[in-house]
């Protein structure tokens, strides 16, 4: 189960980046968004990605970019707002 | 004694009478205005020497900035200003072939670089540089501020009216980069003037999410610091955490692009409230809807808006409006007014003919007064076209359609040609269609603003005649020769392109095809 759903996020995350012509590989701890790898839009598509998908409420967090910096990070997000 | 109209004499003065003032905050770290000072004069000291130590025989006329923004950036900009030079700020994510051509275009008498612009300089571009190239950084300061100051560069530069105090690039139709020429003059005027008008304080703590090649920075920086006040600097890559920065860092002042807002709502980090300490907030670059304006004035209770309006021809901005924490966002239009015109300024509503038109009726609007821009870098053409004389004033044509109503104030309703903004950015779609072109090899090809959600574009989808090409591939071409605000999202292939009466691409055509699509899949 908690597989999946990291396959699924980084599935997610390939595509964003294959359509900006990233075809650098993506490592599960690999920065996205402090690093500059992605762009806040991005960001922003991610968040509604993850509302629609695994039912997030984002209200709920304390947002801050560092949630959903790498696949591991966002994968510990969804987690635990499944198990709460 | 000769008035001073350099950039950097507010900083100056501030670094006399309240030195330990803050003047940048960024990443952790601050300058005071007496180290800010400090920085900046070493810097100046710097750009009159030439690289042997020598002094050089004529002052720094134009200095490339090739920085991100940041403490670095502020200091390179300051310096510059202090050793009497216009400043051109040049983006990291140019790409090479356009660095090159602004180099080529103003013929650099030195280059500031950070440790990020470092890496930037390649081989050829290295070539293609003035002699002089300064670096800094955290490194270097160590070094610089232990040597010796001559007593000629304590105070800024003399400048004139006229002098050129910064040179902005902006999308150019030809797809080559258009350099638009600001006075000194014309840029004291508007930060002394907004800085009034706005009852910017010492006390205030602003926001500054900006890039440097975005004149809105301009504002941003300067008009705080002339005041004495503090910048805390925002990087890009942190910019969704806005809302959490200004309540950490007791902001009063908020500075952003109204699309900051709608991306900030959508991360769900605005609660009504959730801003108590702002008490100015200030909205420019791109138009500003009213529910994005209403929305706001939620979040921050206290803080008054302000909508500027401005092409960069006209120095940062031109007109503005302001509403007081509780007035009523005007209703009846789908963005909100831009207001009047600033002291020194003048607008009006003329035909294609450049007679003004009455109340009420739609026109272009242009811009007169003492902030307008010299022209364009290297084109006088163009200059002459974009800045005629009439009723025996120079004006401005800004190609945006607005109104003034019965009360005076003005409306922006739209472009009139194929300029779009995203997120503040200023795009030509004809600079696209040349990308497009080279990259796809593909003759009839366009680009749109797509989605436009209450008459903002969010983004671009571009169209190629004839049969599907590899995504990642033109994508990846594309980002060679594009900014990456101006890379479309997706590439659509189409055979058969539709063409307009006079046989040329037909955006709405593609506009109408895309609001198809959505609406067959939703």
């Amino acid at each position: 189960m908690e597989n999946s759903r990291k396959e699924k996020i980084r599935a997610y995350l390939l595509d964003t980046l294959k359509q900006q012509g990233d075809k650098h590989p993506l490592n599960d701890n690999d920065s996205l968004f402090v690093s500059g790898r992605l762009d806040s839009v991005s960001m922003m598509m991610l968040v509604v990605y993850l509302e629609n998908e695994f039912a997030v409420n984002f209200k709920a967090t304390d947002f801050e970019v560092s949630l959903v910096d790498s696949v591991d990070v966002i994968a510990s997000l969804v987690a635990s707002q499944v198990s709460a | 004694m000769k008035d001073n109209f350099n950039l950097a004499k507010a900083v100056w003065q501030h670094s006399q009478k309240t030195p330990d003032a803050v003047a940048i905050v960024y990443q952790g770290q601050s300058l005071s205005y007496a180290q800010f000072a400090d920085r900046a004069r070493r810097v100046a000291q710097r750009l009159a020497q030439s690289p042997d130590g020598s002094n050089r025989a004529n002052k720094p006329i134009k200095v490339g900035v090739l920085a991100s923004r940041g403490m670095d950036a502020a200091v390179a900009i300051l310096g510059a200003c202090w050793a009497g030079a216009a400043y051109v700020p040049m983006g990291l994510k140019l790409p090479p072939d356009k660095i090159l051509a602004i180099m080529a275009a103003c013929e650099f008498s030195a280059l500031i670089v950070d440790n990020e612009g470092d890496k930037l300089l390649t081989d050829e571009v290295l070539a293609a540089c003035p002699t002089l190239v300064i670096r800094v950084g955290p490194e270097a300061w160590t070094d610089v501020l232990a040597q010796p100051l001559a007593f000629h560069f304590q105070k800024p530069a003399p400048m004139n009216a006229d002098d050129l105090a910064y040179v902005i690039f902006t999308s150019g139709t030809t797809g080559a980069p258009k350099g638009v020429m600001i006075a000194a003059g014309s840029v004291r005027n508007y930060i002394q003037t907004v800085a009034e008008k706005l009852n910017l304080q010492a006390t205030d703590r602003a926001l500054e999410t900006c890039e440097i090649t975005f004149d809105v920075s301009v504002h941003n920086m300067f008009a705080t610091w002339q005041v004495g006040a503090t910048v805390f600097i925002l990087p890009a890559n942190l910019v969704m955490n806005a809302v959490k920065f200004a309540q950490a860092e007791q902001l009063t002042v908020w500075n952003s692009v109204p699309s900051l807002v709608g991306l900030l709502q959508q991360i769900k980090v605005l609660a009504p409230g959730g801003l108590p300490a702002l008490r100015l907030s200030v909205f420019g670059g791109e138009a500003l809807p009213q529910s994005a304006a209403r929305q706001w004035q939620e979040v921050a209770p206290n803080s008054a808006i302000v909508n500027l309006y401005g092409p960069t021809e006209a120095t940062v901005f031109c007109l503005v409006k302001v509403f007081a924490p509780d007035a009523p966002i005007t209703s009846g239009r789908g963005f909100v007014s831009i207001g009047s015109p600033l002291g020194g300024c003048e607008a009006m509503v003329v035909d294609a003919a450049g007679k003004e038109l009455p109340d009420g009726t739609p026109g272009e609007l242009v811009i007169g007064g003492v902030q307008l821009a010299q022209g364009y870098l290297g084109a006088s053409e163009l200059t002459a076209k974009k800045f005629p004389v009439f009723n025996e004033k120079r004006w401005y044509l800004t190609g945006d359609s607005a109104i003034r109503d019965a009360a005076g104030e003005f409306h922006f309703l739209g472009r009139m040609d194929n300029q779009i903004k995203v997120s503040g950015y200023r795009i030509e779609l004809e600079e696209i269609d040349i990308a497009l072109r080279l990259v796809s090899g593909r003759d009839l090809v366009g680009a749109v603003a797509w989605p436009v959600v209450d008459g903002v574009a969010k983004g671009i989808v571009g169209f190629i005649a004839g049969a599907a090409m590899d995504d990642a591939e033109l994508i990846s071409g594309l980002k060679q020769a594009l900014q990456p605000y101006m890379v479309p999202q997706r590439v659509i292939a189409l055979a058969h392109m539709p063409l307009n009466a006079s046989g040329k691409v037909d955006r709405k055509a593609w506009t109408e095809l895309l609001k198809e699509t959505v609406a067959v899949s939703a």
